[in-house]
């Protein structure tokens, strides 16, 4: 292996005598005490390697133009790898200009400036300058709003320079104002001229070294060249080597960890935005805040640093203090800590004075995801981030939680044209929207979640795009369609019509869809306009085809036309369906729209006697169900009065005819009911066969009576039975032989329809006592009764009916009386029989006979 | 010719190990080693990073279903918002649908599968012409004649709400 290494490098060697040349670099011994002070010069050429590659890669995917820049830088952000890389490029040029400072710092200490080295030291500013070169040119590359404000505090300060100021500015910017130019001429500037310089004056610096010799140590006597038994490789280089690795790591770490930063992307018209400088920059920044006035500026960004500059050109050929050690360089260590002191100092309070970014409460932060999620940003921006379309929430603070929330939840209220989405949240989270919002100021930056996929168009970042797109739509209606679904021009003009359609739209569209119909199809599916164009499109043949679409949808038409429209044709003139057959067809489905032209009265020119082809020869049977249910008007052509005159009765029935009319009609005209009832129809009510089926008055209707007397009393007034009973003629069931008798068991209950003839208490006209007995007639009443005149009991019950309850035990209450022995006698007359009911037929003689009494015989 | 090898010269003058200097040699070699690879695996990696970009489809709707007429290959034209590498752009391409019943339907891609020309479809003739070597092709797609190697490529599709979708790869 060895053997075939050596034989490559000896055909190396032959071939450009390379291998020489790179072992008499690697073998220069190296003075005494050189070491690790000395890695910084070669730690910033790794710092400058790892820049050339890290960025040279990025090259691959960067484009500098404002409108891809940005996009760009994100894209390799997302890429495999891609933060990585860019982190690495970020914090190399940190960590670039560190070592840069370190290695400049150890040169001075070490004295490594002085004769015959000064041309190294000043090769060794002009890479300091231009490290500051790539620096500024490098920042604005990603086009965010640090970048491109940073850039325009950065030209304006060249701009402040007297006489040649503002050319100085322009040939920076590349016009007026930073945009495309600058990006480019930036980025040229940074990927190429810079580079080649750089390291043409990196070799020459390096050559210089070596030809120079490494600056010897400072020791007492300073011996100059004492050879060290090291050399070049391996030992500086080795110290070297872990160096760049242990830069390599740290700046590992901070990429992992950190990540390049990114802002949001650069917006020129936002002049809210407080760039902040680099670290570097923050000395100069603080001194210009104590110098004010019109040179101010001029002073403090560009006089004293070069000055300062100056002073560190001229330095080494200054200085003629031949002693390299420090103790023997009094003022220039002075001056190096004075310097070091002052410029530490403004650094820090620079870096105090920058505002700090607002830092949200942990429910702000909440409300801030809330904000992120619901999409807010995508019309509110935030300090200038977000969209474009709606007010900047930054000064959201300003209105108080309540109208906040109400605002969120109904935002008609406030303004009735808006455009905003009524935002619906439980009471929680909507309590942390509305503290994220308040917590909000001038200085809070809002984070935007990076697209991933197709981006919008540059145009879409417009300023004023919100207003300006209505114009390119209209232009060209397709241009939204490549992007867009119609449905997405819903989203807000849901809510909010296009100004053009809110006056009288529906009758002055027609110009504009003609003209340009892509115009409605921007927004509206193609079927939108079949909604009501399917029928309705006046193409050519509409002349013809109208009739058949007017007939059916009249109230269209008024849409757009007035009633008289149709007259300035139909005036004489016949519309097309009243074509051939019409005369056939012309009353089906109903007589709707005739009128537009026909008086009522046109139809009787043909249909005095002219049926309908409804009206076949069985309609008379037929008619009453499509009558009935509605499918036939009648009233079309027949009058009301025009059923009555068939139906003896008003068709169709009356509301009342149930309750109470029928009864008359049913009477004059029974028959009108059969015509369409059936005869078990009136029973289903009536409880009895109606009409009263032939003999009701003579014979049959009796026996209803009897029984149910109150069905009569559904129809009949009382007063009816007496119109043919009466005297002469009473009810049959009083010609039975023993009605005397009988009637009493058949009035039971009836007491009412007896006295429908009889009168109300004829029952006790008749047996001069009430009838029927009153409750308790058999415990009291009846005994005064009997007492007083016991006739009357006798027209009804036979004697024996007192023994029922009466007996030896149980005598009448007469019998009670102290003087019955006497008084009986009188009471008795006439009565023999009553008393004989208890006594038997000889009782009285019996009772006499014992006593010796003589019976009074009564008459008869 | 000379050794220029150095360490002859100053073997003697040394008081530096020989096993030392290895040591550091190696390790320089080794620390070199290292910091080139943490260099160069995310840098290759990076540059590489879009060749490895999983290929994703997305479904694309070509049109409504009730527009196609029945037998003949209808040319649809889709656009669709993507992004090319890190540029948004809108795609367009040509299929062409054909169905016979409505029901079931062939999507057929326009480029010929010889050179990439994109065919069309001759409504005399009734089969696809390519107009750079004169391929055709039958209704279906199949090759019937000229120097394609094989038919034309058949896109997944489906119906969705009266909307003929066909599946399509983003970048292609």
């Amino acid at each position: 292996m060895v053997r075939l290494v050596r034989m490559i490098g000896d055909w190396i060697e032959e071939q450009t005598g390379m291998v020489s040349t790179i072992h008499e670099f690697m073998d220069e011994p190296l003075p005494a005490k050189v070491g690790w002070p000395h890695v910084l010069g070669s730690a910033v050429a790794v710092a400058f390697l790892i820049q050339l590659v890290t960025g040279a890669f990025m090259m691959v995917y960067y484009v500098p133009t404002p409108d891809h820049a940005y996009e760009t830088v994100e894209y390799i952000e997302q890429l495999a790898f891609g933060s990585l890389v860019r982190g690495l490029h970020h914090f190399g040029a940190t960590a670039m200009v560190v070592l840069v400072g370190l290695h400049l710092l150890q040169v001075f200490i070490w004295g490594a400036y002085k004769r015959p080295r000064q041309m190294i030291w000043v090769i060794g500013l002009a890479l300091l300058g231009l490290t500051f070169a790539f620096s500024f040119t490098g920042y604005l590359l990603p086009w965010d709003q640090k970048a491109y404000w940073a850039t325009v505090v950065g030209t304006n300060i060249a701009g402040c320079i007297p006489y040649v100021g503002h050319f100085l500015r322009s040939a920076l910017r590349g016009g007026e104002a930073v945009g495309a130019s600058t990006l480019t001429r930036f980025f040229t500037i940074h990927v190429f001229a810079l580079p080649v310089f750089l390291e043409l004056l990196i070799v020459f610096h390096i050559y210089q070294v070596r030809h120079h010799g490494l600056t010897p140590p400072w020791a007492v006597g300073e011996p100059e060249n004492v050879p060290k038994p090291q050399r070049f490789f391996p030992h500086q280089i080795f110290k070297d080597c872990v160096v760049a690795l242990a830069l390599l790591l740290v700046l590992l770490y901070f990429a992992l960890s950190h990540g390049a930063p990114l802002e949001p992307m650069a917006n020129p018209s936002d002049t809210t935005y407080l760039p902040r400088p680099e670290w570097y920059f923050l000395p100069v920044y603080e001194v210009l805040k104590y110098l004010p006035g019109k040179y101010g500026e001029f002073v403090g960004a560009i006089v004293i640093p070069t000055l300062g500059f100056l002073g560190l050109l001229l330095l080494p050929y200054v200085d003629r203090n031949p002693h390299r050690l420090p103790r023997r360089r009094p003022l220039a260590m002075g001056l190096l800590v004075l310097a070091f002191t002052i410029i530490t100092v403004f650094g820090v309070q620079g870096m105090k004075s920058t505002p700090a970014k607002t830092q949200l409460s942990d429910v702000g932060r909440l409300g801030e995801k809330l904000f992120v999620d619901l999409r807010c940003d995508s019309c509110h921006p935030i300090n200038a981030v977000g969209g474009n379309v709606a007010p900047d929430l930054a000064h959201a603070a300003k209105r108080d939680a309540k109208t906040l929330e109400k605002l969120l939840r109904q935002p008609t209220a406030f303004n009735e044209r808006t455009i905003m989405p009524a935002t619906e949240l439980p009471p929680g989270k909507m309590a942390t929207l509305v503290k994220f919002l308040q917590e909000l100021d001038e200085h809070y930056e809002y984070t935007r979640v990076p697209q991933v996929g197709p981006k919008k168009p540059y145009s879409h970042f417009e300023e004023n795009w919100f207003l300006a797109h209505k114009f390119e739509m209209r232009k060209d209606p397709t241009y939204c369609e490549s992007c867009h679904k119609p449905a997405f021009c819903q989203t807000c003009h849901r809510r909010r019509r296009p100004d053009s359609h809110l006056h009288k739209w529906l009758r002055y569209h027609y110009g504009v869809a003609t003209e340009n119909p892509a115009y409605c199809q921007a927004c509206h599916e193609k079927s939108f306009c079949d909604a009501c164009h399917a029928q309705m499109m006046h193409t050519e043949d509409w002349t013809a085809r109208h009739g058949a679409v007017a007939n059916e949808k009249r109230e269209l038409c008024k849409e757009c036309h007035r009633d008289e429209t149709c007259k300035l044709c139909h005036t004489g003139a016949r519309p097309h369906s009243h074509g051939k057959g019409w005369l056939e067809s012309h009353g089906t489905g109903g007589i709707k729209g005739c009128d537009t032209c026909h008086e009522r009265a046109f139809c009787q020119n043909c249909h005095m006697g002219a049926k309908p082809k409804s009206h076949t020869p069985d309609w008379p049977r037929i008619h009453g169900g499509p009558a009935k249910r509605g499918q036939q008007k009648c009233t079309e052509c027949h009058s009301t009065s025009f059923c009555n005159s068939c139906h003896g009765t008003s068709m169709p029935h009356p509301r009342s005819f149930k309750l109470t009319k029928h009864m008359q009609v049913a009477k004059r005209n029974p028959g009108a009911c059969l015509r369409c009832h059936q005869q078990d129809f009136c029973t289903q009510c009536h409880g009895l066969e109606l009409p009263h089926p032939k003999g009701w008055r003579a014979k049959t209707h009796g026996a209803s009576a009897k029984e149910a007397p109150q069905v009569c009393g559904r129809c009949h007034a009382p007063a009816t039975c007496g119109k043919c009973h009466d005297q002469d003629s009473p009810p049959a069931s009083h010609d039975a032989d023993d009605w005397n008798k009988a009637h009493g068991k058949q009035g039971e209950g009836h007491e009412p329809f007896c006295a429908l003839c009889h009168g109300k208490n004829s029952c006790e006209a008749c047996h001069g006592l009430p009838m029927p007995h009153p409750t308790g007639w058999r415990t009291k009443p009846h005994s005064q009764v009997v007492t007083k005149s016991p006739e009357l009991c006798g027209r009804c019950h036979k004697p024996t009916h007192c023994a029922k309850c009466h007996d030896a035990d149980n005598p009448p209450e007469s019998h009670f009386d102290d003087k019955y022995t006497k008084s009986h006698a009188a009471q008795s007359k006439g009565q023999e029989a009553l008393c004989a009911a208890c006594h038997g037929k000889t009782g009285c003689d019996d009772c006499h006979k014992k006593n010796g009494v003589e019976v009074s015989k009564a008459k008869g | 010719m000379p050794d220029h090898r150095a360490t002859e010269s100053f073997e003697d003058a040394l008081t530096d190990t020989p096993s030392r200097r290895a040591f550091l040699a190696y390790a320089s070699g080794a620390l070199s080693l290292v910091i080139g690879g943490l260099l160069a695996i995310p840098l290759v990696g990076f540059v590489l990073a879009p060749v490895f970009r999983p290929r994703k489809s997305r479904w694309v709707q070509l049109g409504h279903v009730a527009d196609l007429p029945r037998g003949i290959p209808t040319k649809l034209v889709y656009s669709y918002p993507t992004t090319d590498g890190w540029l948004s752009k809108v795609a367009r391409g040509t299929v062409y649908a054909l169905t016979e019943d409505g029901k079931s339907y062939t999507v057929l891609s326009n480029l010929c599968p010889h050179a990439g020309c994109g065919v069309r479809w001759d409504e005399q003739k009734e089969y696809f012409q390519c107009p750079c070597h004169d391929g055709r092709f039958d209704r279906h797609g199949k090759v019937t004649g000229g120097p394609p190697p094989h038919g034309l490529k058949e896109f997944a599709h489906k119906v969705e709400g009266g909307s003929l979708l066909v599946e399509l790869e983003e970048g292609a």
